[in-house]
């Protein structure tokens, strides 16, 4: 019985962090979303991830 | 973990930061030298020599060729990083406690300190986006912003705020050109020591006496996660690749430490998982507080700077990417 509690515990647990790494997913999913809008309205380059390509198309 | 050790200080280090492409790490210091140091064998490019006071802080520009410092000798300091050569020195009433570069390189932002009938000050200073020695002497805005004194700040995304924590334990939202405050919110009950943003500027991470850390969205000021701890900090660093992690230290000053033992594993840098707020592990080795962490932008490595007046860095074993915490 204490086995299957403290499994249910840590399934309880395992919930728990599932649903704050899938809380903090959609809320980047949102907000690089938003950014990237900002960036395009305000005719600045797009994100960092692509800030490298920029730059090799500097140099050439 | 190999830790490398910096040994080119003689005093406390107050701000240490790596360059964009994380092969440069730049310190500073309270023996007024600013070194920048080869990341990953610890070896010294080079010294910036000119100030004459406690070095309290210093940025890089995104293209690694602009260094501005700012020092308890009333002066903002800006740098030609590759030939040392000092561009341009700045005048103030008073000490400049936090430089800033702004998100497209062509702003710095400088905060002075409040001292003897003079106020703190905003100001906001253009430089080229690149190397020039034409920068103006005059600032394009000075701020004397109200409430309590501004202890760290930075640039939001987009460069559209600058946000600056506060000796209260306020963070506040200002606008870059009326310095008009927009958004404020009391997240700490003590001074914030440390304000560092994400890569994207859209979170960012606090430190403070009260021996906490939090993550905030950037636009709402809103707390998103606490990491509570045993020791006032000093710093707080987000890892921006690899893994979700943050990175905290701080620590007793030793006047305030009654009892030897009681010093004893409290200069760690502590580790917690950013989105989980568990501590996951702590990395040793600094003989007093640390003053300041710093992570490589690929997180590959970081490096904390100690009151014991040295710079550690340690490159991260295989073990450390392939981590997976158990959900």
């Amino acid at each position: 019985q204490d086995m299957e509690s403290s499994s249910q515990v840590s399934t309880a647990e395992r919930q728990r962090r599932r649903q704050l790494l899938e809380d903090w997913a959609n809320w980047r999913k949102r907000v690089e979303a938003d950014l990237a809008l900002e960036r395009a309205a305000s005719g600045q380059q797009v994100s960092t991830a692509t800030a490298e390509d920029e730059e090799a198309e500097e140099v050439d | 973990l190999r830790p490398i050790l910096l040994r080119g200080h003689e005093r406390s280090l107050t701000q240490i930061k790596y360059n964009r492409e994380g092969d440069l790490l730049f310190s500073v210091s309270k023996d007024h030298v600013i070194n920048a140091w080869f990341s990953h064998n610890g070896e010294r490019l080079g010294t910036y020599d000119g100030h004459v006071g406690t070095v309290w802080t210093v940025d890089v520009n995104s293209s690694t060729t602009l260094l501005v410092s700012g020092s308890a000798d009333n002066t903002a300091k800006l740098w030609d990083v590759s030939n040392g050569k000092c561009l341009k020195s700045w005048e103030f009433n008073t000490a400049v406690r936090r430089v800033l570069f702004s998100e497209d390189d062509k702003k710095v932002l400088l905060v002075t300190e409040p001292r003897m009938g003079f106020p703190a000050t905003l100001q906001i200073f253009h430089v080229e986006n690149g190397i020039t020695e034409t920068v103006s002497s005059e600032p394009l805005a000075v701020f004397h912003p109200e409430g309590p004194k501004i202890t760290v700040a930075a640039w939001g995304p987009l460069d559209k705020y600058i946000v600056v924590g506060r000796e209260n334990g306020s963070v506040a939202l200002m606008d870059p050109h009326t310095g008009k405050y927009i958004t404020t919110n009391k997240v700490h009950e003590l001074t914030l020591t440390d304000l560092q943003m994400s890569t994207d500027r859209t979170y960012f991470i606090t430190s403070s006496k009260d021996k906490s850390a939090k993550i905030l969205e950037t636009d709402s000021l809103e707390v998103l996660k606490t990491y509570t701890t045993d020791t006032p900090l000093n710093s707080a660093a987000i890892m921006p690749k690899n893994q979700e992690f943050v990175v905290v230290g701080g620590g007793q000053e030793a006047m305030d430490v009654t009892r030897t033992s009681s010093r004893q594993g409290k200069f760690e840098c502590r580790f917690w998982h950013k989105i989980l707020e568990e501590e996951v592990g702590r990395v040793r080795g600094h003989f007093g507080p640390i003053n300041t962490i710093a992570i490589h932008p690929d997180g590959r490595s970081f490096a904390s700077g100690g009151e014991d007046g040295y710079v550690r860095v340690h490159h991260f074993d295989d073990d450390f990417f392939t981590f997976k915490f158990q959900i």
